[in-house]
């Protein structure tokens, strides 16, 4: 390369990093835990007691404390299935989202109420799409069930395999659809749980079934999604 | 002997080296450019701007990304260097892409080595796992790290296999099957990059940008270095017309097909060469033309260098070829001046021989001078010696064994020193293009002494054959 070129790339290449720099230290974007500022990498506990925020008096909590004991999403023993206890109101699978709702960040709401459920998630286009095909459709187990039949069901507690974060969820299904998604244990590392928030909404956008990566919290994502599944196998 | 008529007219002068110095430096600035935007977008996401330098895990982590992502841009470009693309191959010609790849090879490991070490560590932090138990669950995710693990071990093979101590000491064979593994390496860690790379997965700019270069890169290698050369070789039929012996230790080979206008080389450009028979059909060879195209044959000239080319010295007619190329700089385009001096030493003789029948000149314009041991068994001396006769060409035969072990002329009886000797021989060499083939070191000697004797660097012409 000549001098001269050397010097207009050197240049252009010092101005476009110092330029990039500096947007990347003035903004905060996207889904990426580490541009959301200081407060997201400290460690910050949701909710760091389970015994506290699980037993609900509708939920299953059978062999929770058991579960989170073990280290590893795949070998985590199944709890043993219980009767999924059936309440007629609404407002009974609002109980843990009290828990939920320390997570860290004001922006985002952290426990999605029945009414966000038919909404997906708007800014993350990685989010499924809500199954049409099972969201009018009346749970199986409720054959004769009138109208506004709310069943709400917790999982197993499941430990994150490298950052030590505990997850375990209670599933709110009205009419058969997955209308809440709350935390009875949530808790992360890292800064990670700012993941949470949104994890739950696009759970409840695709009506229970697994989560698409979120970047940066594959981990976090990924024991969510397991716990997801524990809680939605008790219906 | 036939000879094809030279070319009737050159454009000479300085003004392309001009042109050809600006289309380089365009080709390095975009390679260049891209190294930056990747770090540009890397530092917009605040990915440093944020970094808490008392928490080892983000700088870690954040270490660990950048790496990744400049090594994966080297590494295309890397790749692209030797995929034989015509418009890399015209601006800097084939020997100078693969010095280049070469360079690259070990500082695109190192920052693999380092993105690995760096997310391996910020693992064992954050876990507060030991290292190997570590390295053991993340390597075994579920998230396409197994393939990435499995990738980082083929490109240390590789890379360890082509370092120059390894390579002196592995056959040809092996040093080309573990080097086609790199293309397994490259594909089996494009899927973490994009479900798990947290600069990549869900960033459309991003997803763009590395979509695009990763698309552009394969298609270029998908069709120069594989496609183009089977499609032109099935079109043209090249088949082995005749095999004629030049002296003990050379043969040629005429290769002749359909519509043979159309292959395009010109002389002191190199194909190269795959006989297709069940034994050598993966084996390339590199071979100069050793005559100008013509429009019935395509010729090369083979040396016997012991290994698998002295079994091409029995090549039977009928059998077919396969043609890549033509490629190389080493041509009539690169003159800037009236008068050229050609250099070859030994088996370097086929592309000089194929220069000094097609290149545009006057008589007395071009000395040859052949660096032989003895003139007996020299390739193309005979065919040299009917040129210069017939074009007016001065042919100057250096034979014998040296006297200086770093001269690369022979035994003198006054020890004059190379430039001087030379100087005497081409009075103009100083004015003049000179276009030298022959072995790498011995090519270095000439090059020192023309420097010596005054010819600018822009004027020396010399291509290695670097495999």
């Amino acid at each position: 390369m000549r001098s001269s070129t050397k010097t207009f790339v050197a240049s252009v290449g010092l101005g476009v990093c110092a330029l990039s720099y500096a947007i990347g230290a003035n903004s905060a974007t996207g889904a990426n835990f580490m541009a959301n500022g200081a407060p997201s990498l400290t460690n910050t506990p949701v909710a760091t007691d389970p015994a506290s925020a699980a037993p609900t008096t509708s939920t299953d909590d059978g062999s929770s404390a058991g579960a989170g004991d073990t280290t590893s999403t795949g070998t985590a023993s199944k709890p043993t299935k219980k009767p999924a206890t059936k309440t007629g109101s609404a407002g009974a699978g609002k109980a843990p989202s009290s828990s939920a709702s320390a997570a860290p960040v004001p922006s985002q709401s952290n426990a999605p109420s029945p009414s966000q459920s038919s909404a997906p998630a708007p800014s993350h286009s990685t989010a499924p799409a809500p199954a049409p095909s099972q969201s009018s459709a009346p749970a199986p187990s409720q054959t004769a069930a009138p109208a506004n039949t709310t069943v709400t069901n917790t999982g197993a507690l499941f430990t994150e395999r490298f950052y030590g974060g505990r997850v375990q969820v209670t599933v709110t299904k009205t009419n058969g659809k997955v209308t809440a998604v709350n935390f009875a244990v949530a808790t992360a590392t890292g800064g990670r749980a700012i993941a949470f928030a949104t994890l739950a909404q696009w759970a409840v956008a695709s009506n229970g079934a697994s989560v698409s990566n979120y970047t940066q919290a594959t981990y976090t994502t990924e024991t969510f999604n397991a716990a997801l599944k524990s809680a939605m196998s008790k219906f | 002997m036939h000879f094809t008529s030279p070319n009737t007219r050159v454009r000479l002068g300085y003004r392309k080296i001009l042109k050809l110095k600006r289309g380089q430096d365009f080709v390095e600035a975009l390679a260049w450019l891209s190294v930056i935007a990747v770090t540009a977008m890397f530092l917009i996401d605040g990915n440093i701007a944020q970094i808490v330098w008392s928490d080892a895990t983000t700088w870690l982590n954040a270490l660990s990304r950048l790496t990744a992502l400049v090594a994966t841009d080297i590494l295309l470009i890397h790749m692209l260097l030797v995929a034989r693309v015509p418009w890399i191959d015209r601006l800097y010609g084939h020997d100078r892409a693969t010095i280049t790849h070469k360079k690259l090879g070990k500082p695109i490991l190192y920052l693999v080595i380092a993105h690995f070490t760096a997310s391996l560590f910020s693992f064992a932090i954050t876990a507060k796992e030991q290292l190997f138990e570590a390295f053991i669950a993340l390597s075994t995710s579920t998230t396409n790290m197994l393939w990435a693990t499995i990738s980082l071990g083929l490109m240390i093979v590789v890379v360890v296999t082509s370092i120059s101590i390894a390579r002196r000491r592995l056959s040809y064979e092996v040093w080309y099957v573990v080097h086609l593994l790199s293309y397994f390496s490259v594909a089996l860690a494009v899927p973490h990059q994009f479900s798990t790379g947290a600069d990549i997965a869900g960033k459309w700019p991003q997803t763009f940008f590395w979509v695009t270069l990763y698309l552009f890169v394969v298609c270029n290698i998908a069709w120069f270095r594989f496609l183009a050369p089977i499609v032109g070789s099935v079109y043209h039929g090249f088949k082995v017309i005749e095999t004629r012996p030049e002296s003990p230790d050379a043969t040629s080979i005429y290769i002749g097909g359909r519509d043979l206008k159309r292959v395009g080389g010109k002389a002191g450009q190199f194909y190269v060469f795959r006989v297709l028979t069940r034994k050598e059909w993966w084996r390339a060879h590199p071979f100069s033309l050793s005559a100008a195209p013509h429009e019935r044959f395509i010729r090369f000239t083979i040396g016997k260098r012991g290994d698998d080319t002295a079994l091409l010295q029995h090549i039977k007619p009928g059998t077919r070829v396969i043609l890549e190329g033509p490629y190389g700089v080493f041509t009539e385009d690169r003159r800037t001046r009236e008068k050229v001096t050609l250099i070859a030493a030994g088996i370097g003789a086929p592309p000089i021989r194929a220069l000094a029948e097609s290149m545009a000149a006057r008589p007395g314009d071009i000395n040859i001078i052949y660096r032989v041991r003895n003139s007996a068994d020299a390739p193309l001396v005979e065919e040299l010696k009917e040129l210069s006769a017939r074009r007016g060409f001065k042919l100057t035969l250096l034979e014998g064994q040296r006297g200086d072990p770093k001269s690369w002329m022979p035994a003198h009886p006054e020890n004059l020193p190379d430039h001087a000797r030379l100087s005497q021989i081409a009075p103009w060499v100083s004015e003049s293009d000179v276009f030298i083939c022959g072995p790498s070191s011995w090519t270095k000697t000439v090059e020192k002494s023309l420097l010596r004797a005054g010819t600018p660097a822009h004027q020396i012409h010399a291509e290695e054959f670097a495999w």
